[in-house]
C-alpha cells in the first residue's frame, strides 16, 4: 500500500514530466500564444536565422494586393537584413533580442536604434524574393523566401 | 552484383566527403584576399585626431580580435605576430583611434571600462565595413578586456580581446600581494599553531541543529521526508526542461535556456555551494533521482518491506574510486567549448547521465553513480572537504555504543545510507551526499550539521590517503582545469577556443546538430587542445608537484616515502582549487548575468516575453573591477594551501620543524601557481 504523500507525489512528478516532455508538440501552440506579433492584425512575424539554422521562417509569405501590411523581422541568432529589391524594401541591421533595446551607432557616427519592421503596401502581383541584405556568414546567399501577392491584375 | 556497386559507391562517396573536408580551409571567409587594405586604412588620422594618434587597424572575426596593424602618425606602421595580435599593449596616456573591420558577419567593439556600456550604446561592424571608434585616452592603468557585443553565434560570449595599459600597475600590486601572502602565511605557520587554520582552531564547530529555535526548524526540514523530495523533484522539472529547450530551443547557446541557465548560473553557483553549503548541490541533484525511485519503488516514502526493483549486485571493487569522475571531469572540459555553447550536446551530457543514473541503480540501488561515474561528484566531494558545512554524528560515542546500526541497515522512517557509508563515524565530505537519509533512520537522534573552519578534516584525509591516487588527480584536473577555462571564457588567445571549439562556427540543437560534424583537420586541432589539457592535467602539473614533495621530503629529513607525502600534500589543492574556482566562478557571473535572466524571460529564444520586463542588454558588471573582485579568491586561496600544507605535514611528520620544512618547499609552488592564475587574470 501506498500512502497519500507518495500518490500524491507520484501524480506531481508524472503530470509535471509529462507537461514538460510534450513540450516539442505544445510548443507550437505555445509559441502563438506567447508572440504578440502572431496576433496582431496585418501583422506578418518573419524569423531569420543564418543558413546554417535553415534561413527565414515562413519562407513563403502570402499577401493580397492593395493591402496594406507590416512585416516584423526577428533575428534570432545574429544580426541580419530583410530585402526585396522589387519592392525597394532594405531593413538592416535586424540585431537580435536584448540589443533591441540599446542605441547603435551605425555607421560611422550615425546614432539610431535598431530597426525590425517595415509596413508594405503592394499594388502588383506576382512573386518577390527576400533576402538576407546584412552579410550572416557563407550561407547568407541561401537565406531566400518568397512574398506572393495575389489578386486582379 | 547490383548490391556490391551500391557499397563501393557509398564508400567512395564517404572517402570524397572525408577528403573533401580535409581539404577545406578553415574560415576561408575570415581573411578574404581579395579586400583591399585601403579603405580600411585612414592615413589622414594624424591631421584629424593631431600627431600624437595611435591608429590601430582590427579584424574582427568568429570569434575573436586579431590587431593587423599600428599606425603611429602617418609614418609608422607595425604589424604584430599572429601568436599575440589578440592583446593590444599600450603606454599610460596613449591616444587611440580603433579602425574595425568585419569579414564574415556583424560584429561589435566593447572595451570594458572605457567604452559606454553595450546596454547604453552599441559599435555594431557590418562585414565589409569599417568602423571607427576613439580617440580613446588610455589614462587608467591595467589590463582591460575588448569583447564583442553583439550576438555573432556560438561563441560569442568568448569573443575576447586584451588590451593592456602599461604600466601595469594593477598586475604588479597583484604580484606582490601574492608574495606578501606567501611569506606572511608562512611566517604564521612559523609560529607552530597545530590544529589552527589562519588563526581559527579547527576543533571549534557550530552545531547548526542545537541553536535555539533555527535549530529545531532545520531538524525537522531536514528529517521531513518531502525536503529531499521537493527538493529533486523541482530540479528534475528544471533539467528535463533543460534537455527538452536544449533539443528545440534556439540553436544559439546564448538565446538558449538550457547553457545559459547551466553554463553561467548553476556551473558558478555550485562552486559557492561547495564552500557555503559542502554537497547541498548533491541533495538535490536530479540526475539519479529516476533510477533511484525505480530501485526503491518509492519516491517519497520507505515501504514497510523493502524489496528493491535492481539486480542488487555488488559495485566492483576496482570500480569504487574516484578515478571515473575525475576522468570524466576532464573529458567533460575537453569538450567544454561544445557543452557551454550549442544546446543540443548539453541536452546529450545530461540524457547520457540520467540514463546511466537510472542503468546503474538497476544494478545496484545504492548511490554507485554517483559515488564513482557522474563528473560533478568527484569534484563536488573533493572539494567539499574545505567547505565550512559538514554532516556528522552529534556524539560519535552514541553510534558506537548503538547496536543496531539503523544509519547503515535502515528503519521504516528511513532508508541505509544510499551512499554506502557509515554515517555515525563518518569523518569527511568525500563520499557523504548529503541525503539526509541518516537524520530520518537515526533512533537517537544524534545526526547534525556541523559548520567549522575551512579544511578541518584535511589532515586527517591526508595522513590516511596511502594510495588515493584517484584522489589526487582529481586535485590536479581541477586545479589546472580551473585556469585553462579562465583562458578559454575569459582569454584572448582565439586559437586555444578554435581548436577547443573545432573551428565549428554555429549553434546547433537536434535539428541543426549536423553543423557540428567536424573535419578531418578539425579534428586533429582538437586533438591538439586536448593533449595539451590532459598533458599539463595528467602529467606536467603532477610531475612538478611529485617533485617539490620529493624536495620538501628531502628537506625536512623525514623517514617516508615520497609517495605517501605527494599524496597527501595533494589535498592541499582541495581549498586552493575551490578558490581559484570560485574567482573563475564570480568572473562569469559578473559578466554573464544578463544572459541567465533573459532566458527566464524568453527560455526557447523565439522572442517570447514571459516575465513583466523586458531583455536587458548584455554588459558586464563592474567591467573595470573584475581583477579586484576575483584576486582576494586567489590570495584566500594561497593562504589557505599553504595553511594546509602545514596542518598535513604537521600530521604526518609529528614534528613542526620538519612540517615547517616541508612546507616552505611546496609554498613556493602554491606562490608559483598563484602568480600563473594572477598573470592570466592580470598580466
Amino acid at each position: 500500500m501506498r500512502s497519500v504523500w507518495e500518490i500524491l507525489a507520484i501524480i506531481l512528478t508524472v503530470t509535471t514530466l509529462g507537461a514538460i516532455l510534450s513540450l516539442p508538440v505544445t510548443l507550437p501552440l505555445l509559441d502563438d500564444y506567447f508572440t504578440p506579433e502572431k496576433h496582431e492584425p496585418n501583422t506578418v512575424l518573419v524569423r531569420a536565422y543564418v543558413g546554417q539554422h535553415g534561413g527565414f521562417e515562413p519562407k513563403i509569405i502570402k499577401l493580397k494586393k492593395g493591402e496594406k501590411v507590416r512585416i516584423v523581422v526577428e533575428a534570432m541568432d545574429l544580426t541580419q537584413g530583410f530585402a526585396v529589391d522589387e519592392l525597394g524594401i532594405d531593413i538592416k541591421p535586424i540585431v537580435p533580442g536584448d540589443l533591441q533595446e540599446s542605441k547603435l551607432v551605425y555607421y560611422m557616427g550615425t546614432l539610431k536604434p535598431p530597426v525590425n519592421s517595415t509596413e508594405i503596401v503592394v499594388n502588383k502581383t506576382g512573386v518577390f524574393k527576400f533576402i538576407n541584405s546584412n552579410p550572416a556568414g557563407e550561407m547568407t546567399p541561401f537565406q531566400i523566401g518568397y512574398i506572393i501577392v495575389e489578386g486582379e491584375e | 552484383m547490383k548490391k556490391y556497386m551500391v557499397f563501393l559507391a557509398l564508400i567512395l562517396s564517404i572517402l570524397l566527403s572525408i577528403y573533401t573536408a580535409a581539404s577545406a580551409e578553415v574560415y576561408p571567409w575570415v581573411y578574404t584576399p581579395s579586400v583591399e587594405v585601403d579603405p580600411w586604412v585612414n592615413p589622414r588620422a594624424y591631421e584629424q585626431y593631431g600627431s600624437d594618434v595611435k591608429v590601430i587597424y582590427i579584424n574582427v572575426f568568429q570569434f575573436g580580435f586579431n590587431v593587423k596593424a599600428v599606425q603611429m602618425g602617418n609614418v609608422e606602421i607595425i604589424y604584430p605576430t599572429e601568436l599575440t595580435s589578440s592583446i593590444i599593449k599600450l603606454k599610460q596616456g596613449d591616444k587611440v583611434v580603433f579602425r574595425v573591420k568585419s569579414y564574415d558577419v556583424t560584429h561589435g567593439i566593447y572595451i570594458f571600462g572605457y567604452m559606454p556600456p553595450p546596454s547604453e550604446v552599441v559599435y555594431p561592424v557590418a562585414p565589409g565595413d569599417v568602423v571607427e571608434v576613439g580617440p580613446i585616452t588610455f589614462d587608467k592603468p591595467g589590463k582591460f578586456k575588448i569583447k564583442d557585443p553583439v550576438p555573432c553565434d556560438a561563441l560569442n560570449p568568448f569573443d575576447y580581446a586584451d588590451l593592456i595599459v602599461e604600466p601595469n600597475k594593477p598586475y604588479h600590486m597583484l604580484l606582490a600581494a601574492t608574495f606578501a601572502v606567501f611569506v606572511f602565511t608562512l611566517a604564521y605557520v612559523s609560529i607552530g599553531f597545530e590544529n589552527r587554520m589562519l588563526g581559527v582552531p579547527l576543533n571549534r564547530e557550530l552545531d547548526l541543529l542545537s541553536l535555539p529555535l533555527i535549530g529545531g526548524i532545520l531538524r525537522r526540514i531536514v528529517r521531513w521526508r518531502g525536503t529531499t523530495f521537493l527538493l529533486q523533484f523541482v530540479n528534475l522539472a528544471v533539467f528535463i526542461f533543460i534537455i527538452v529547450v536544449g533539443l528545440i530551443g534556439n540553436p544559439t547557446g546564448g538565446e538558449n535556456f538550457s547553457i545559459t541557465v547551466v553554463w553561467i548560473l548553476w556551473f558558478a553557483m555550485v562552486e559557492f555551494m561547495i564552500f557555503f553549503a559542502g554537497r547541498l548541490w548533491c541533495t538535490m541533484c536530479p540526475m539519479p533521482v529516476l533510477g533511484e525511485w525505480l530501485a526503491r519503488r518509492r519516491i517519497v516514502e520507505v515501504p514497510k518491506v523493502r524489496k528493491w526493483f535492481s539486480l542488487n549486485k555488488e559495485w566492483p571493487k576496482s570500480l569504487d574510486n574516484m578515478w571515473i569522475s575525475a576522468l570524466s571531469f576532464l573529458g567533460i572540459s575537453l569538450i567544454i567549448v561544445w557543452l557551454t555553447t550549442r544546446p543540443v550536446i548539453t541536452s546529450l551530457l545530461f540524457i547520457l547521465l540520467i540514463m546511466l543514473g537510472l542503468i546503474l541503480h538497476l544494478y545496484n540501488p545504492r548511490r554507485y553513480f554517483c559515488r564513482s561515474i557522474c563528473p560533478a561528484n568527484g569534484y563536488i566531494g573533493y572539494h567539499a572537504n574545505a567547505s565550512i558545512f559538514s554532516v556528522r554524528a552529534k556524539d560519535r560515542a552514541v553510534c558506537l555504543r548503538h547496536r543496531y546500526k539503523d544509519c547503515v541497515n535502515g528503519n521504516p522512517t528511513g532508508y541505509g545510507c544510499p551512499w554506502g557509508l557509515y554515517p555515525g563515524g563518518n569523518d569527511e565530505n568525500t563520499y557523504c551526499g548529503q541525503c539526509f537519509e541518516c537524520f530520518r533512520s537515526c533512533p537517537l537522534n544524534n545526526m547534525t550539521i556541523k559548520l567549522r573552519m575551512v579544511g578541518k578534516d584535511l589532515a586527517n584525509i591526508a595522513r590516511r590517503a596511502k594510495d588515493r591516487y584517484d584522489e589526487a588527480w582529481m586535485g590536479f584536473i581541477r586545479f589546472t582545469t580551473a585556469i585553462f577555462y579562465e583562458l578559454v571564457f575569459f582569454g584572448p588567445y582565439f586559437v586555444l577556443k578554435d581548436w577547443g571549439d573545432m573551428h565549428r562556427a554555429w549553434g546547433a540543437n537536434l535539428k541543426s546538430a549536423g553543423v557540428l560534424i567536424p573535419t578531418i583537420h578539425d579534428l586533429a586541432d582538437w586533438f591538439k587542445w586536448a593533449i595539451i589539457v590532459s598533458g599539463i592535467a595528467l602529467i606536467l602539473f603532477p610531475a612538478i608537484f611529485y617533485a617539490f614533495s620529493w624536495c620538501a621530503n628531502r628537506f625536512a629529513k623525514s623517514d617516508l616515502p615520497t609517495k605517501r607525502v605527494f599524496l597527501a600534500f595533494s589535498y592541499s589543492l582541495a581549498p586552493y582549487g575551490l578558490l581559484i574556482w570560485m574567482s573563475f566562478a564570480i568572473s562569469l557571473l559578473l559578466i554573464n548575468w544578463v544572459r541567465p535572466i533573459n532566458s527566464f524571460i524568453d527560455p526557447f529564444g523565439l522572442g517570447w516575453n514571459l516575465l513583466p520586463m523586458k531583455k536587458i542588454p548584455w554588459h558586464p558588471l563592474m567591467p573595470d573591477k573584475l581583477v579586484f573582485i576575483q584576486a582576494p579568491f586567489v590570495l584566500f586561496g594561497l593562504a589557505l594551501a599553504i595553511n594546509s600544507t602545514y596542518n598535513i605535514a604537521r600530521e604526518l611528520f609529528k614534528d613542526h620543524r620538519k612540517a615547517l620544512k616541508a612546507t616552505t618547499v611546496m609554498s613556493i609552488l602554491h606562490w608559483i601557481a598563484a602568480i600563473v592564475v594572477v598573470w592570466v587574470m592580470a598580466g
